[in-house]
């Protein structure tokens, strides 16, 4: 027996809506898909009129959408924004060459100007490379610090005054589990936050934030956008997948889960005696970093003097590595200037 | 409830246990706690109890002859804190524990469907473990918490003389505790709270409702018994497990409360956990090792698949990772430590959720929730829109003068899940949660009659 679409319309329901489980058809699914962002980003000010807003974006079906949606709000309610497509390339052969083609063809369709930032250009490094000196494992925390920073300068290459990413509510809540496992306090406090570094920094925002991951591919399938779906060829982040496990779990359970997390990550407060790292900059770079020398620099030198391992453990040890040899060379300077002085001293004698 | 097993116990395998020694005497080892942690017997059973007494006096909260409330469910945990309290106030002990304790005793076999006999054998345990301590026993069936005569004054109904005679048991007078007049009554008192949790809408409902309701009853009987706090049995495991389900719940402003040493929220009775050091691993080998009676507890959702509520899964989830990780519970744990009750004096009354005493989390932005909600007109309430139409429920719900629309306003957000998309009436509510509405509204009602004279 047909259903017909909860929302009154008497168009035949085609699917049930994750987030809220109700039948609708296709017309009445995507207004209120659309509407919902809209909100979003009404309610929060993620945009003001004239703005050059970069779109994070990698192919994947969080991004096409985000583009898609972004695009097609914007005309309809008048922004005012400009869009920029940005794209990161880690230099990772099978995955992100196949998948900057689809960016590609999405810059043809939706008429958007693309910008391609490459890791190579960047720190002289490709994905590729740092893979074959380090091993399958633990390399994802090289390209994630990597890529955080190539999506912050590439944006500045466009002169763009934000970034949106097109991390969705299920990547929030999984963040906010996470941390929660990892103890990872600092990060459990912004995690939820919509729009990150105000100050500063170029502004990110997160539209998506309140947007189901399977609404966003059932938006993207039944409005037959060109994504790429494929994972990536190096290995996942075993950790998070337990948490991405559990969050599918909890959905399972009860759909609103989700939601619910963010809500849970946004209303814990941190108490005041807990030390929170101070956001300062790098002394090396100059970019925001909560330590001395930030993680990307640390990395980096890592690998160029062949010792990419420390960077992964602990912090302090890659740190002291990167101080001391810079005090090191700081030391043999100074004694060249005592041991010249000396000699002129010598010589005055 | 976190799983206690006998496979977590030493020895499993002896060749390797051989030559481990214990790191504080050098004997040979009996029990390793993690990696190279291997402790003997009697060094073993020092460090628990040391642990558990440095937990209290480390707090500096209860005072010397302070009435303290054990909350004893007869399962591992609780028997172990029982043991250990009773074997801290002998005579001849350095660092005696100096409170006044007496127990409780909640029985929720209604729930959890067991027969009369089961319950019957279940009290009677309850009733020789706690005789063996000398301390006072209140037991009470969780029914209780809805009042059988329709007279609102809840606090009248507890301080009645039949608690605190019949179902008291001194050493000398447990004599007179009969167990069949005292089902007899807990029967008579359960028939609402039976079809209250036949109508919650899922598993992950009624247990967050058990909690909630336990929890409260126990605070009512030790309010009104002169008891100043409550000792929960909580262990790491177990809280870390709380800690998850919560976030998962929507609980995020409450979980520093859950999983402090001393939870405050209720300004009477203080809710303590002594036992938060310890991991279910350690308080299953003091068990063994003291050889201390305990009854495995049943949950509502034991021997039910993993996925049939959130806390269930939420427990697996932990074991599973702890099992890989060992460091995983501390590092839960040590992050709810890092949270934030808030800060509790300010609180407006008002904005306090009746049912579950946290602070109301819900007044300004429900964004994820609402905004879907208004685009797609799920909100249809049932209660809601029949109220005021004159059929038999509305009369009822005109009597209070309340709508649900009202006591759904005046939950926090985790609270409102346990009734969401649920066909509730006023009578399914328990009787202190409406009191506590309808107060909250008679003051709001009053503060908008003097609201142009007031300043700021």
């Amino acid at each position: 027996m047909p259903v017909t679409c909860t929302n009154d319309c008497n168009r035949r329901a085609k699917l049930k809506r994750p987030k809220t489980a109700e039948k609708l058809c296709l017309e009445c699914f995507y207004q209120a898909f659309e509407d919902e962002i809209h909100r979003t980003i009404v309610n929060n000010k993620l945009f003001q009129p004239g703005e050059s807003v970069a779109v994070g974006a990698s192919g994947g079906k969080d991004s096409t959408v985000l583009a898609y949606v972004l695009k097609l709000l914007n005309e309809r309610h008048n922004y005012g924004i400009n869009l920029v497509l940005l794209s990161v390339d880690e230099g990772i052969t099978g995955y992100r060459d196949d998948s900057l083609e689809t960016v590609k063809r999405n810059q043809q369709q939706y008429q958007l100007p693309l910008k391609i930032v490459s890791y190579e250009e960047l720190y002289g490094w490709t994905m590729d490379a740092i893979v074959q000196k380090i091993g399958m494992k633990n390399n994802c925390t090289f390209c994630g610090v990597f890529r955080r920073q190539a999506l912050d300068r590439g944006a500045m290459l466009v002169k763009a005054d934000k970034i949106v990413t097109g991390h969705n509510a299920d990547d929030v809540a999984e963040t906010v589990l996470m941390n929660v496992l990892r103890g990872d306090i600092a990060r459990l406090r912004r995690c939820t936050a919509i729009m990150t570094g105000t100050e500063g920094a170029l502004p990110r925002c997160k539209p998506f934030k309140y947007t189901y991951e399977k609404e966003i591919v059932m938006y993207a399938y039944f409005k037959k956008l060109d994504y790429f779906s494929t994972e990536c060829v190096y290995s996942p982040n075993a950790y998070r997948g337990y948490a991405r496990a559990y969050l599918k779990d909890l959905e399972s359970i009860r759909p609103s889960s989700i939601v619910d997390i963010i809500h849970s990550g946004e209303r814990m407060s941190i108490k005041k005696e807990v030390k929170m790292p101070e956001q300062g900059t790098c002394s090396k770079c100059g970019y925001i970093s909560s330590q001395s020398i930030c993680k990307a620099c640390v990395m980096l030198e890592s690998l160029n003097r062949g010792l990419p391992k420390l960077a992964i453990g602990k912090t302090h040890k890659a740190k002291v590595v990167t101080i001391c040899s810079n005090a090191f060379q700081r030391i043999i300077y100074r004694f060249k200037i005592f041991h010249e002085l000396e000699r002129d001293e010598i010589k005055f004698v | 409830m976190c799983n206690v097993e006998d496979q977590d116990l030493l020895p499993p395998s002896k060749a390797k246990n051989a030559s481990r020694t214990c790191i504080k005497c050098k004997e040979v080892a009996q029990i390793v706690l993690r990696a190279d942690n291997c402790y003997c017997r009697s060094c073993f059973i020092a460090y628990f109890t040391h642990k558990f007494r440095a937990t209290i006096g480390k707090s500096k909260l209860i005072r010397s002859n302070e009435k303290v409330l054990l909350a004893f469910s007869g399962g591992p945990r609780s028997s172990a804190m029982l043991y250990l309290v009773h074997e801290g106030l002998s005579e001849n002990i350095h660092k005696k524990l100096r409170f006044l304790p007496g127990v409780v005793f909640i029985d929720d076999g209604a729930i959890l469907q067991l027969s009369e006999n089961e319950r019957r054998n279940y009290l009677e345990f309850i009733r020789t473990t706690v005789s063996k301590t000398g301390f006072p026993l209140f037991c009470e069936s969780l029914g209780k918490i809805f009042p059988t005569n329709q007279d609102t004054n809840i606090q009248s109904n507890l301080l009645s003389s039949d608690l605190s005679n019949t179902t008291r048991s001194d050493a000398t007078s447990s004599s007179n505790f009969d167990l069949d007049t005292l089902i007899k009554r807990f029967k008579n008192d359960e028939l609402k709270i039976v079809q209250v949790f036949e109508k919650l809408p899922n598993s992950t409902a009624k247990e967050d409702m058990l909690h909630i309701l336990r929890k409260k009853l126990i605070q009512q009987i030790a309010e009104a018994n002169g008891y100043t706090k409550v000792m929960f049995a909580d262990c790491g495991t177990r809280l870390a497990v709380k800690i998850l389900s919560d976030i998962a719940q929507g609980r995020g402003s409450s979980v520093a409360h859950d999983v402090t040493f001393a939870d405050e929220r209720n300004q009477a009775v203080t809710l303590v956990r002594p036992m938060r050091e310890f991991l279910t691993k350690e308080v299953a080998n003091y068990l063994t090792l003291k050889s201390i009676d305990y009854r495995t507890r049943l949950s509502l959702t034991t021997m039910k698949p993993v996925k049939s509520s959130i806390e269930r899964l939420t427990e697996n989830f932990v074991t599973d990772l702890q099992a890989s990780f060992p460091s995983t519970v501390n590092t839960i744990c040590r992050t709810g430590d890092k949270l934030s009750v808030g800060d509790t004096s300010k609180i407006d009354a008002d904005a306090i959720c009746p049912l579950c005493d946290s602070r109301i989390d819900t007044n300004n932005s429900l964004e994820g929730k609402t905004t879907s909600k208004t685009t797609s007109k799920i909100c249809q309430n049932t209660a809601d829109s029949c109220c005021g139409e004159g059929d038999g429920s509305c009369n009822r719900i005109a009597r209070i003068n309340l709508t649900a629309k009202e006591i759904e306003d005046r939950l926090c957000y985790g609270c409102r899940l346990i009734f969401h998309s649920n066909n509730w009436e006023m009578d399914d509510l328990p009787q202190f949660l409406i009191d506590a509405i309808e107060k909250q509204l008679r003051r709001k009602r009053l503060k908008e009659e003097i609201e142009e004279f007031l300043l700021d």
